[in-house]
C-alpha cells in the first residue's frame, strides 16, 4: 500500500481514478501505481486534475500533491 | 397413415426442439450507466453498519462446502454483538459473500430469501439435503432433452441451469436481488476459459459486455459457477461489447501503464478490455467453475482490500473513515483424500489426471491467496505502528515538534479461516478431507459439516479476539 496527500486550502473530498477515495490534508492509502486525482465537484481549482505515479512511499512520508489551488 | 403423420410430426417436434434450443441470452444493454443494475453502492444496508465490514467467503466443494458454508451462517445467525451501542447478530452484518461452485448455493440463496436459509423446509430440503445428481441425471436421460443437447447452443450445463432455476432459486433474476436492494452483495463467481480469470456475476462485470445482469437468472449464475470441468459444458454469456456507449473506467486506463508497477493491477485493466477492445472479437464467453481460477471466493475480496479500483473496495472506505474493523471469513472446503497414485509405477488413469488438475494445483494456490491476505492486514498494522513508533521518538526528543503527517486512518483486520486443516484429532480430519465433493452426501455427513464449521469458527484466534471485543453471546 502507498500512501498521498493531497494539499488543498480547505476540506475537500478527493477522488482517485474517478472514485470519491478520501479527504485533502489527510493521509490516503492509495494502490501503487498510475493514478488520477481531483477534487471533483465544483471544479473551482486548477489544474482540473493531477496524473501521476505512486510508488515508493511510506506513511511517514507520503506522497504530496499541492498542486492544487482554488480559482 | 395417420400413425405414420403423428410421428412424422413427433419427429419434426423434436427436431425443431433441437434446432430452436439454445441458451437463455443474457439481455443487452440499452445505455451503459454506471449507477444502474447489480452493484454494491445499490445495496442498502438498515441494520448493518460501515464500520464494522464483514466478507465471508465460500469455497467450491459441492454439497461439502454448501454445508459448511451453511454451518457457518447458522452460527453467525445466532451469535448477537454489540456495536457502537448498539446489539445485533453478527450475520447483520455481513457486507459482502463472495462465493465459488457449492458454496454459490448457501450464498445465492441467502442473497435471495434471507432468512428462508434457516426454514428447513427451504434451503436444506430444496437442496442440502437432496440428491442433486439424480435430478441431473434424470434431466440428462430425458430423451426431450437429447435432442436438445443436439443443438451447439445448448450444453449440458443449461440442463444444470434449469433445474437449479425451478427447483432451488424460484426462477429468480438478478432484478430480484436489486428490488431486494440490502446487503449483504453477493457475488457469485465463475471462471472465464480464455482469459483463465475470474468472471463475476455482477453489473460492473457485464458494463465490459454492454449486458443488463438484471435479465440473467440467478440458478444461472450459480451453474456458471458450479460448472465443474468436462462433466457439464462451458456456459455461454453474449457479448454485446461496443454497443452502449460504454465508457473506461478511470482505473483501466490508468492500470494499463501500471505493467512494471504493479503488474497484478495491470492485468486486472488487461482483462477488463479483453471484453471490448476488439468488439465482435469476443462475441461469446464461455465459463466454467468459479473453482478452477480461485477455489475460495478470497480474489475478488483481496483486490477490494488492496486496491481503489474495484467498484467496491476497502482504501477508500477507510480514507473516508468509514470503517473501522474489516473481518474476513473464509470457508474453506478443501480435500484432501488419500490416494494411491505413488504406490506403484503405473500413472493415474485420465479421470484421475483430470480431477487432480482441475483441484489440488488450485488448492496450493489458495493457501497463497489467504497468505496474501494475511500479510495485507500485517502491512497496514505495520506502518500504523512505525508512524507511531516515530511520534512517540518525536515527542521524548522535542515535545514540541509535529509530525509532518497524519497517520493513516486507524483500521483493525480480522482473518478467520474455516478449514479442515484445523480439526484436531487426524482421523476426524481425514474423514472430512475425504468426503467426495458431489452433489449428494449423506445426511449424517451433512449433519457433521453443518457442525463442524461453527466449531472451528469457536477455534480461530482472530474470531475469538473479535468476539472478546464486540461482547459476543
Amino acid at each position: 500500500m502507498e500512501y498521498v496527500k493531497i494539499a488543498y486550502l480547505m476540506e475537500r473530498k478527493v477522488r482517485i481514478d474517478g472514485q470519491v477515495a478520501g479527504f485533502t490534508n489527510r493521509t490516503l492509502m492509495v494502490e501503487r501505481g498510475h493514478h488520477k486525482f481531483d477534487l471533483g465537484d465544483p471544479a473551482d481549482y486548477d489544474p482540473g486534475f493531477v496524473e501521476t505515479d505512486v510508488q515508493d512511499t511510506t506513511g511517514l512520508s507520503p506522497l504530496v500533491i499541492d498542486a492544487f489551488r482554488p480559482c | 397413415m395417420k400413425n405414420l403423420s403423428l410421428r412424422v410430426l413427433a419427429l419434426a417436434g423434436l427436431l425443431c426442439a433441437a434446432a430452436c434450443a439454445t441458451y437463455p441470452v443474457n439481455p443487452r444493454l440499452a445505455q451503459y450507466q454506471p449507477g444502474y443494475g447489480y452493484r454494491f453502492s445499490n445495496l442498502q444496508a438498515p441494520d448493518n453498519s460501515d464500520s464494522l465490514f464483514v466478507i465471508l467467503t465460500f469455497s467450491g466443494g459441492g454439497t461439502r462446502a454448501a454445508a459448511l458454508s451453511y454451518g457457518v451462517m447458522e452460527r453467525l445467525r445466532e451469535t448477537r454483538i454489540h456495536w457502537e451501542g448498539k446489539e445485533r447478530r453478527l450475520l447483520d452484518e455481513v457486507d459482502v459473500i463472495s462465493s465459488v461452485s457449492g458454496g454459490s448455493f448457501t450464498a445465492a440463496y441467502y442473497g435471495l430469501f434471507g432468512e428462508e436459509l434457516f426454514d428447513p423446509a427451504k434451503f436444506a430440503r430444496e437442496f442440502l439435503y437432496r440428491d442433486i445428481e439424480r435430478d441431473l441425471i434424470a434431466a440428462a436421460l430425458n430423451p426431450i432433452n437429447w435432442f436438445r443437447l443436439g443443438s451447439p447452443s445448448f450444453g449440458r450445463i443449461e440442463l444444470a441451469a434449469e433445474l437449479y432455476d425451478s427447483a432451488i432459486f424460484r426462477e429468480k433474476t438478478f432484478a430480484d436481488l436489486i428490488q431486494r436492494g440490502r446487503r449483504p452483495f453477493v457475488v457469485l463467481n465463475a471462471t472465464d476459459i480464455t482469459m483463465g480469470s475470474q468472471f463475476s456475476f455482477v453489473q460492473d462485470q457485464f458494463d465490459l459486455l454492454c449486458s443488463d445482469l438484471s435479465g440473467v437468472t440467478v440458478g444461472r449464475a450459480v451453474a456458471a459457477s458450479s460448472n465443474f470441468p468436462v462433466a457439464f459444458s462451458p456456459l455461454i454469456v453474449s457479448n454485446y461489447a461496443g454497443s452502449c456507449a460504454f465508457k473506461e473506467p478511470a482505473w483501466i486506463t490508468n492500470a494499463s501503464r501500471d505493467l512494471l508497477a504493479n503488474p497484478p493491477r495491470y492485468n486486472r485493466a488487461r482483462i477488463a478490455r479483453s471484453y471490448y477492445v476488439e468488439p465482435g472479437q469476443r462475441r461469446y464467453i464461455h465459463l466454467l467453475d468459479g473453482g478452477v481460477a480461485d477455489n475460495i471466493g478470497l480474489r475478488g475480496p483481496l483486490a477490494a482490500l488492496q486496491s481503489n479500483d474495484p467498484a467496491w473496495n476497502l482504501p477508500n472506505k477507510i480514507n473516508l473513515g468509514e470503517v473501522k474493523k474489516i473481518v474476513v471469513i473464509i470457508v474453506d472446503a478443501r480435500t484432501d483424500p488419500k490416494t494411491d497414485i505413488d504406490s506403484r509405477p503405473s500413472g493415474p488413469g485420465l479421470r484421475t489426471i483430470l480431477d487432480t488438475i482441475a483441484t489440488v494445483p488450485m488448492s496450493n494456490y489458495s493457501f497463497d491467496t489467504v497468505q496474501q491476505l494475511f500479510e495485507t492486514f500485517r502491512e497496514w498494522n505495520r506502518d500504523r505502528q512505525v508512524y507511531r513508533a516515530c511520534q512517540s521518538i518525536l515527542k521524548e526528543s522535542c515535545a514540541a515538534a509535529r509530525m509532518p503527517s497524519e497517520p493513516p486512518e486507524p483500521v483493525e483486520g480480522y482473518t478467520i479461516y474455516v478449514g479442515f486443516d484445523q480439526i484436531h484429532d487426524p482421523a476426524k480430519r481425514q474423514e472430512f478431507f475425504n468426503l467426495p465433493t458431489t452433489f449428494s452426501l449423506l445426511g449424517e455427513e451433512i449433519d457433521e459439516l453443518r457442525k463442524i464449521g461453527p466449531a472451528i469458527l469457536d477455534q480461530s484466534n482472530d474470531y475469538r479476539k473479535l468476539c472478546a471485543e464486540l461482547k459476543c453471546s
